[in-house]
């Protein structure tokens, strides 16, 4: 018998094609297919009509957190999250501010700005926004009180990513908690030259090893090879 | 067009596709609902300038198949600590991985950087040219990326009965 069909071909088959004469001899192929027909044919028959009208209330959701900044500039001198970063005296490019990490939080439908050591829910929809300040790369991490580390952005996780330095930066998607108490940190890291996430991980990895109130007070981690780290803490609760 | 209604049929377009794919990865009706949405939302704007519908599920398998796997490490992590050796009966963890339900298993409790190329390659079949396409990276990378989830793997067959 030959290989079992991919991904790509279950995918092809599913919309038209000519089966290939693997499929006619092989149960685990043919029982794919038919789960891949009768799943898409569920959400045309069931999902969609149901849950059309919460796709287009969050994607609407989505473009009024692009806005949130700008109606929220004149409030930014008392509203702004501002940790002040790490930063080398002579930076090689242009600065524009000084880098910023501010949180959105989504709660019920409402959607309002975090403050650090927020109180959030499982559920909560949270959305983040970064001013560069002039550095080019960035790369965003989360580690919680179960030392659960990881990278939330950019979404293949590898490395910090190319950004426009002069502009606030909304990274893409929302994240959304899980129902782990506890507090959670988030760090971003601006730096001049792209870094591995590796590092970031390790140190993110040490520091909830170090226990929940380590995390509550511990706002740069060390080893890191950035011009600027900025850091947030919530709390996840249950209510 | 409006907004809401250029929302609407890409939904109809891709959502069976992004549904199917989060049933496939996550194994349940109603937790792939709220993931097709999820993904459906992180993808919109890479489904809105899609060239053609080739290139649209493209992101839908590189979204769905992080955002699931991620889900899924992160329901782990209130569950008991998965000590439990997988049961390799003296087989390698080649061998291993060619069983659907113990690859998968070996795939959960990856770290989460190589999750989605193994999941891709010995879940979906892909070559590593094809997982390197969906994901975004460059062949080598999947490579290495398969080489450090054979070293995990190769680890946790071998870890001895508790």
């Amino acid at each position: 018998m030959t290989a079992h069909l991919s991904l790509l071909e279950l995918d092809a088959l599913a919309e038209a094609g000519t089966p290939p004469a693997h499929l006619a001899e092989c149960p685990r192929c043919q029982a794919e297919l038919e789960a891949l027909r009768t799943d898409e044919a569920r959400f045309r028959t069931e999902v969609y009509g149901r849950t059309l009208a919460q796709v287009q209330r969050r994607l609407s959701w989505r473009r009024r957190l692009s806005l949130a900044p700008l109606l929220l500039a004149p409030a930014l001198g008392l509203a702004a999250i501002l940790l002040v970063p790490r930063r080398t005296p002579e930076p090689e490019v242009g600065v524009k501010g000084v880098p910023t990490l501010r949180l959105f939080v989504s709660h019920a439908g409402e959607v309002t700005q975090a403050r650090d050591g927020a109180a959030l829910e499982a559920g909560d929809e949270l959305r983040f926004e970064v001013q560069p300040g002039g550095l080019p790369f960035l790369i965003l991490g989360a580690v919680d009180s179960s030392g659960q580390a990881s990278i939330i952005y950019p979404m293949d996780g590898s490395r910090s990513v190319q950004i426009n330095p002069q502009a606030a930066f909304v990274p893409p998607g929302s994240a959304v908690l899980d129902s782990t108490t506890g507090p959670e940190r988030v760090f971003a890291i601006l730096s001049r030259k792209p870094i591995p996430a590796e590092g970031l991980l390790a140190a993110m990895r040490s520091l909830g090893a170090a226990g929940p109130q380590a995390l509550r007070t511990t706002r740069t981690l060390p080893g890191v090879p950035a011009e600027a780290q900025l850091s947030f803490l919530w709390e996840k609760t249950v209510r | 067009m409006t907004r809401d209604e250029r929302v609407a049929e890409l939904y109809r377009r891709y959502g069976p596709a992004i549904y199917a794919r989060c049933r496939r990865l996550l194994g349940n009706a109603a937790a792939a609902e709220d993931a097709a949405q999820e993904t459906f939302v992180r993808a919109y704007r890479s489904l809105d300038r899609a060239p053609d519908d080739a290139s649209a599920k493209l992101w839908i398998y590189r979204i769905a198949t992080n955002y699931c796997l991620d889900l899924l490490r992160s329901r782990a992590r209130g569950a008991p600590a998965p000590d439990a050796p997988v049961p390799a009966d003296g087989r390698s963890a080649e061998e291993i991985l060619a069983d659907r339900d113990l690859a998968r298993r070996v795939i959960e409790e990856a770290p989460s950087r190589v999750r989605s190329a193994a999941f891709l390659h010995y879940m979906d079949g892909l070559d590593q040219g094809q997982v390197a396409t969906v994901l975004g990276v460059s062949r080598r990378t999947v490579g290495n990326w398969i080489a450090e989830f054979l070293h995990h793997a190769r680890e946790l067959v071998s870890r001895e009965p508790t």
